[in-house]
């Protein structure tokens, strides 16, 4: 009966030895721990006024597959001095799948200032929709800091089958109406106003709306997994896409007053 | 969907009862009929699996059709899938008279989820072709197992085992290896562990 015993021995070690996460029920599983829970808001409350008149921002986006990209991008986004925060402008995962919402949160949360992510199309596949509400929380959302306001706003309007909610224009323009209450407003969503997967029937409304209030001063997008910055035209709002950090790239932006600077680092 | 899944039932309890009660049916039906069943705890294919297997060859080469489900938690209704694995076991050692080791199975597998949230996406009318490039709802995996095991001196159950499994799947490998991905990431990233036992009838 040794052989058994050692076997059985060499049974239960590996067993135990071998951390019991390894041990998957599905892809679309959703099983989070606390840690993993409300990470928004949870980085809103981290943001801290450094006093200076100028806002100092990191942009990333589409962090979606590009792990190693990704930590390159957050030990360069750490060298940056005075950051306020970073934000992140959607698809953070690729297969909307839990296992690849830690992983990225586990690179991400390294970034010494605060992060706050708008939801990506991939973000939603399968059970992401779910996760991502757990993890990070609503998909439109405000915050001010600084006497700024920023506006996430939901415009991943393919995955909802392009419902007439999808992006939500009413929110948004009740969002942007109280002019009092804010020196500029940023807009960020996901999927630019122009590009297919934006729903075709609210684009101008859309693009009316942001631009229907005097004090938008930019609007943030990613999903193209390019940079790109698309001036204004005839006083209206630009639009600055950021990149996927692929190689390690992310857009530096500083604001103040009612003007803002952006340089893409890609070292 | 889910009347599918009794139906499967049913037939496997039927083929079982066949197979206790008709020992004289056709080569053909005979070789329908299950020659085991597993259950399995993990390994991306549910929280607990459980289904029938088929000796295909020399009891080296197997198939097994295993009915998985994760249970509802306060984030989710419960996860309903079916795998389907092909499983080469090319040695067997005796360790004494009744108990047996098999050191090496490899195999392939497929799991199907079952849900609208997870086949939305071969819709056309929403989605292009191959807009999101991979299957959503059918996963790709490959897997390694370890088994031990006892023969008994019953009617039903001839011998019956407890295996280990580690299986590495597409999304995983996918997720690790592309864009150096690897210089980042645990190769612990790839793998997924599961644990069951099989009885061979």
């Amino acid at each position: 009966m040794k052989p058994i015993k050692s076997l059985s021995l060499f049974f239960v070690m590996s067993l135990t030895y071998l951390s019991c996460d390894k041990f998957e029920y599905n892809h679309y599983q959703v099983d989070l721990s606390e840690e993993y829970m409300d990470i928004n808001q949870q980085n809103i409350n981290r943001l801290r006024n450094s006093g200076s008149d100028t806002i100092t921002l990191a942009l990333i986006g589409d962090s979606q597959r590009f792990y190693e990209g990704a930590s390159i991008a957050v030990d360069r986004i750490n060298k940056i001095d005075n950051l306020d925060f970073v934000i992140h402008t959607g698809d953070l995962v690729d297969f909307g799948i839990q296992k690849e919402y830690k992983l990225i949160h586990d690179i991400l949360k390294e970034i010494k200032a605060p992060y706050i992510t708008v939801i990506g199309n991939h973000d939603l596949i399968g059970n992401g929709s779910k996760v991502f509400r757990e993890m990070y929380g609503p998909y439109d959302f405000t915050f001010t800091f600084n006497g700024y306001k920023f506006i996430y706003l939901n415009t991943n309007a393919r995955e909802f089958n392009f419902s007439q909610n999808v992006p939500d224009i009413s929110w948004l323009d009740q969002q942007l109406a109280d002019t009092s209450s804010y020196k500029q407003a940023i807009v960020v969503n996901h999927v630019p106003y122009d590009n297919d997967d934006f729903n075709p029937s609210l684009r101008d409304d859309y693009f009316n709306t942001i631009n229907k209030y005097p004090n938008t001063l930019i609007s943030i997008n990613g999903h193209n997994h390019n940079f790109a910055f698309r001036p204004s035209m005839a006083g209206n709002v630009p639009f600055l896409n950021t990149s996927s950090p692929e190689n390690g790239e992310f857009v530096l932006l500083k604001i103040w007053d009612d003007k803002f600077s952006y340089r893409l680092v890609t070292n | 969907m889910r009347r599918r899944h009794y139906i499967l039932l049913i037939l496997f309890c039927l083929s079982i009862t066949v197979r206790a009660q008709d020992s004289s049916s056709s080569s053909f039906a005979k070789k329908l009929i299950p020659t085991g069943a597993q259950g399995q705890f993990a390994g991306n294919i549910g929280m607990v699996s459980i289904g029938p297997n088929w000796n295909l060859y020399k009891k080296k080469l197997h198939l097994e059709y295993s009915f998985g489900i994760v249970p509802e938690n306060e984030f989710l209704k419960p996860i309903y899938s079916s795998a389907l694995k092909l499983r080469f076991t090319p040695w067997k050692f005796d360790i004494d008279d009744k108990t047996h080791l098999y050191p090496v199975s490899l195999g392939i597998g497929i799991n199907y989820t079952y849900g609208e949230r997870y086949s939305k996406y071969n819709n056309t009318s929403q989605y292009e072709r191959g807009y999101y490039w991979w299957t959503t709802a059918m996963r790709f995996g490959s897997f390694y197992q370890i088994e031990i095991s006892r023969s008994f001196d019953t009617e039903f159950i001839k011998e019956a085992g407890l295996y280990f499994e580690t299986s590495i799947w597409d999304l995983d490998l996918y997720n690790y290896s592309a864009n150096e991905n690897y210089k980042q990431l645990s190769y612990m990233e790839l793998l997924t562990l599961g644990a069951g036992f099989r009885v061979y009838f």
